[in-house]
C-alpha cells in the first residue's frame, strides 16, 4: 500500500496539486482504517487527507479515476478509432527497437503513463549522489545523455513524418492530426527525460502535462462562457477579501484612546481599581468607493469580469457608487442595486443611450464625470478605474483625472491591458500614472487576486 | 457497547439517530476522525449542516459539547482562559486581616517579601483560573466534542493559539504550567471559507467539504425532519429549491432553509405548492429583494419540472 500511495501521491504531484508528506502519512493511517473494497470509502479518505482546497476537489476526483481505474490520458480517448490504430501501429514499430526509451515512449503514445511516471519519479529507482554523480541503483535512462537523447528524437521525428506519409488511405487532414498526435507526444517525452533522467529535480519546475489551462491564470480575454460561469464565485470571494482589506483597522482595540468612563465601570468589580483598562475602539472606517469602469469594446473581455466584481461589491458596500463610460460617464448604481448584473447593464446603456460601438475618450470621461459627479468624491473613498488606456488619439485631459484624485483619499487603477501595451502610442495609462496611488495590470483572476491580498490600506 | 463505532456505516447509523442523514462522505471522515484522533476542517455554503454535524455527534455519543464561536477580534482571554481578577481581590480582602498572623511581627521586610512570595503560588492557581473553551475540553475529565466555528473569522493571529492546542493538545498557561488532555477531544472547525486559513492549520486537519446536497439526499433530510409531510410535496419542493439554487441570485437557500419552507408550510397547512404559495411564503427561502424578483420570474420554470 506504501509504493502505491507514494506512486499516486508523485502522480498528483506531477498534476501540480501540492501535496504535503505529512498529509501523506495521513492518508496511508487512513486506508488502514477503512474498508479498502469499498471505493468511495477510500476515495473520500484520500480526498479528506491529501486535499486542502476545495477548489482543487475536481481535480483530485478526475486524478483519482485516472491512477485508479483508467490510466489513458485524455486526449487518447478523443482520437478516432482510424487514428488510434495507426498509433497502436506505430508503437509496435517503436517497441521492435527493444530498449527502454522506445517501450516508454509507446506506452505513453498509447496512453499508458506508468513506465513514464517509475522513470522520472523521486520515489522510484533514480537517485542522485554528491555533486549530482549517479550513483548505484540509478535509472537506466539516465545512460542518455542530452546529445545521444537530442540524436534519438531527431531520428524519432523523421520516422514519424516517413510513418504518416505512408498512410495513404488516410485523408491529408487526418494525416496530419495523426503527425501532429505523434510528435507532441514524443517531444512531451523527450522534455521530460531531458529534464529528470540527466539532472536532479528540482523544484517549482513545471512538466509539460503542467501547464494545463487553469482558469485563474487566463487572461480574461481568453475565458470561454463556461469558464466565465465558473469564476464567478471566486470573482465573489475576491469582492469580499476586498471589502474586509479595505475596511480593516491598522491596529485593533488596545489602540484606540482611553475609555474613562468604561474604565471606571468596570473597576467597581475590583473595589475601585482600575485592573480593567478600557480603551475606545476606534470607528470602523466605512469605506467608500467610487467605481469608475470602461465597457468600449477594446475592454469588452474584461469589462464583463470586472462589472461582476464591481456588482459583488455592490453588496456589500452600503457606500458605493458605480460609473461606467465610454465617452462620458453614467451613473450605474441604482440599476446594479435593484437588478441582476445583466439586466442592470442593458438598462443602464438603454436608459442613458450608451453607443456601445464608440472609441473610447478618456479625458472627455473624466471631464464629464468632473462635470455632473464629482460630488460623489469625498475625502474618505477609494477611487478604483477600471479601464486598458486606450484613449484613441484623444486628448487625455490629465488635469481633470488630476483634480478627480486630489479629492479622494486614494485613487487604484486596475488596467486589464498587459503592461507592455501602456507604452504604445494610442494608450494614455502612464499619462495617469502620476496621480495614482495604485496602478496595476489585472488581466487575470490570478492578478485580480493577488491585488487584492497585497492591497494595504 | 451501544456506541461503538466499527465502521463508516456505524457513523451514519448514529448520525441518523439525530435525524442527522449524513453522506458517505460526512460519515467515512467522521469515522476516521474518530479513530485517528485527528481535526475535521468542515468547509462548504452557510447553511448546509456544518456546525449541526458537530452537536448531532456529541448527542449521538452522549459527550459534552464545547462551542467556542470566532469572531473577528476574538483573543486567548475569550478563547483560552482568563484569569478571575475580581475573585483574587476578592480573597485578598478577606485576608488583608489575616495577613499580620502569617507574616508575623517579628520579620524584617526582606523575609515578609519571601514569605509572601510563597503565598504567590496560591493565587495563581486553577482556583482562580477562569477556563475558556478551549482550556475547558482540554481539561475536561471526560472526552469531549469540541466545535470552534467560524475559525475564519479571527484574524490569522489567532491560528496560532489554535495551532498549538490541535497539534498536541496542550495548553501554557506562564503562571501555572502546561495542561495536556487527559481525554483528546473530538474537534470539529467551520469555515465559511471567508479567509484563506494557513496551511499549518490546514495541515493538522482532515477535509470535509459540504456542498449543497443531491436532490435524493435533501429530500431524505426534510423527510427525516418532517415525517408527517406528503413524500409527493416534499419532492416537489425539493426540486423547486434545487431550481432556485440554478439560478444567478446572491444567496442561494440551504438545506435550513429547506427544512424551514417544509415547516411554513406544514403550519400553513398547505397541501400544494404552486406560484401563490410560493409567493406566500418567499421570504423565507430568499432574504434579498432582487433574489425574490427573479424567483418570481422564474417561477415556471421552478415550479414546472416537476414530476
Amino acid at each position: 500500500m506504501m509504493s502505491m500511495m507514494l506512486q499516486f501521491t508523485s502522480f498528483l504531484r506531477f498534476k501540480g496539486l501540492a501535496v504535503a508528506t505529512s498529509s501523506v502519512l495521513n492518508s496511508i493511517s487512513a486506508l488502514q482504517l477503512v474498508n479498502m473494497m469499498d471505493k468511495d470509502q477510500v476515495f473520500y479518505a484520500l480526498q479528506g487527507c491529501l486535499i486542502q482546497k476545495p477548489e482543487d476537489r475536481s481535480k483530485f476526483k478526475e486524478f483519482f479515476y485516472r491512477f485508479f481505474e483508467d490510466k489513458t490520458p485524455i486526449e487518447y480517448e478523443t482520437l478516432d478509432s482510424l487514428t488510434r490504430l495507426e498509433v497502436e501501429e506505430f508503437a509496435k514499430m517503436l517497441r521492435k527497437e527493444n530498449d527502454r526509451v522506445h517501450d516508454v515512449l509507446a506506452d505513453y503514445l498509447e496512453g499508458d503513463i506508468n513506465g513514464l511516471m517509475e522513470t522520472v519519479s523521486p520515489f522510484e529507482t533514480v537517485v542522485y549522489g554528491e555533486g549530482n554523480t549517479e550513483v548505484e541503483g540509478m535509472n537506466e535512462l539516465s545512460i542518455w545523455n542530452q546529445k545521444k537523447l537530442a540524436q534519438k528524437m531527431a531520428g524519432l521525428t523523421d520516422k514519424i513524418q516517413d510513418f504518416t506519409a505512408a498512410q495513404y488511405h488516410m485523408t491529408r487532414e487526418k494525416r496530419e492530426e495523426l503527425n501532429q498526435y505523434l510528435r507532441d507526444h514524443l517531444e512531451e517525452v523527450a522534455d521530460i527525460l531531458q529534464k529528470n533522467t540527466l539532472k536532479k529535480p528540482t523544484q517549482g519546475h513545471l512538466m509539460p502535462w503542467e501547464k494545463q489551462r487553469t482558469i485563474s491564470t487566463i487572461a480574461f480575454d481568453k475565458l470561454t462562457i463556461k469558464e466565465h460561469e465558473k469564476i464567478k464565485d471566486d470573482v465573489e470571494k475576491l469582492a469580499q477579501k476586498f471589502k474586509d482589506a479595505l475596511t480593516q483597522q491598522k491596529k485593533r482595540s488596545r489602540k484606540g484612546q482611553l475609555d474613562i468612563k468604561n474604565t471606571l465601570r468596570s473597576s467597581m468589580k475590583f473595589g475601585g481599581i482600575p485592573f480593567d483598562i478600557r480603551r475606545k475602539v476606534p470607528a470602523r472606517k466605512k469605506g467608500k468607493i467610487v467605481v469608475f469602469c470602461d465597457i468600449s469594446m477594446s475592454v469588452a473581455y474584461a469589462a464583463h469580469l470586472m462589472l461582476q466584481f464591481i456588482y459583488r461589491l455592490q453588496d456589500r458596500f452600503s457606500r458605493i457608487r458605480s460609473f461606467i463610460f465610454i465617452r462620458n460617464a453614467y451613473e450605474i448604481s441604482h440599476f446594479f442595486k435593484e437588478h441582476s448584473m445583466e439586466v442592470a447593464l442593458e438598462k443602464a446603456v438603454k436608459e442613458h443611450h450608451i453607443g456601445l460601438g464608440q472609441l473610447t475618450n478618456y479625458g472627455q470621461a473624466f471631464k464629464s464625470f468632473t462635470d455632473n459627479y464629482s460630488s460623489s468624491l469625498t475625502k474618505d473613498s477609494t477611487l478604483i478605474v477600471l479601464g486598458d488606456g486606450q484613449n484613441n488619439q484623444n486628448d487625455p485631459k490629465e488635469e481633470f483625472f488630476k483634480d478627480i484624485t486630489e479629492k479622494v483619499a486614494r485613487t487604484i487603477w486596475l488596467n486589464p491591458e498587459e503592461e507592455r501595451y501602456w507604452y504604445t502610442q494610442t494608450n494614455v495609462t502612464l499619462k495617469y500614472k502620476p496621480y495614482c496611488d495604485e496602478l496595476v495590470e489585472c488581466a487575470t483572476l490570478d492578478q485580480l487576486s493577488t491585488f487584492v491580498r497585497n492591497l494595504v490600506i | 457497547m451501544k456506541n461503538e463505532i466499527t465502521s463508516v456505516d456505524d457513523v451514519t447509523r448514529l448520525l441518523a439517530t439525530q435525524k442527522y442523514i449524513a453522506s458517505k462522505e460526512v460519515s467515512t471522515i467522521v469515522y476516521l476522525a474518530l479513530k485517528m484522533k485527528r481535526p475535521v476542517l468542515v468547509e462548504g455554503p452557510a447553511g448546509v449542516g456544518k456546525t449541526e454535524l458537530a452537536k448531532s455527534i456529541a448527542h449521538a455519543l452522549d459527550k459534552e459539547l464545547i462551542q467556542l464561536q470566532c469572531y473577528e477580534g476574538i483573543d486567548e482571554s475569550k478563547a483560552i482562559y482568563e484569569w478571575e481578577y475580581a475573585k483574587q481581590l476578592l480573597y485578598t480582602q478577606i485576608m488583608k486581616e489575616k495577613i499580620s498572623d502569617v507574616l508575623g511581627t517579628t520579620l524584617d521586610l526582606k523575609e515578609s517579601i519571601k514569605k509572601l512570595g510563597d503565598l504567590e503560588s496560591a493565587f495563581f492557581s486553577d482556583h482562580f483560573l477562569l477556563p475558556r473553551p478551549l482550556l475547558k475540553a482540554i481539561s475536561s475529565e471526560e472526552q469531549s466534542v469540541l466545535l470552534i466555528d467560524e475559525v475564519d473569522k479571527p484574524d490569522p493571529e489567532f491560528e496560532a493559539y489554535l495551532l498549538e492546542v490541535l497539534n498536541s493538545y496542550e495548553i501554557t498557561i506562564p503562571e501555572i504550567g502546561t495542561h495536556t488532555a487527559k481525554h483528546i477531544p473530538i474537534v470539529f472547525l467551520t469555515s465559511n471559507n471567508n479567509r484563506d486559513l494557513s496551511d499549518a492549520l490546514k495541515r493538522r486537519c482532515l477535509h470535509l467539504y459540504i456542498d449543497y446536497p443531491s436532490q435524493q439526499l435533501e429530500v431524505d433530510i426534510v423527510q427525516s425532519r418532517m415525517a408527517k409531510m406528503d413524500r409527493q410535496l416534499i419532492n416537489k419542493l425539493v426540486n423547486a429549491v434545487h431550481e432556485i439554487r440554478k439560478l444567478d441570485i446572491k444567496k442561494k437557500p440551504a438545506i435550513s432553509e429547506t427544512i424551514d419552507w417544509a415547516e411554513s408550510l406544514v403550519t400553513l397547512n398547505l397541501d400544494q405548492i404552486g406560484p401563490t404559495e410560493m409567493k406566500q411564503t418567499l421570504g423565507i427561502i430568499s432574504k434579498y429583494k432582487t433574489d425574490m424578483d427573479q424567483i418570481m420570474q422564474n417561477v415556471d420554470k421552478i415550479l414546472g419540472e416537476v414530476s
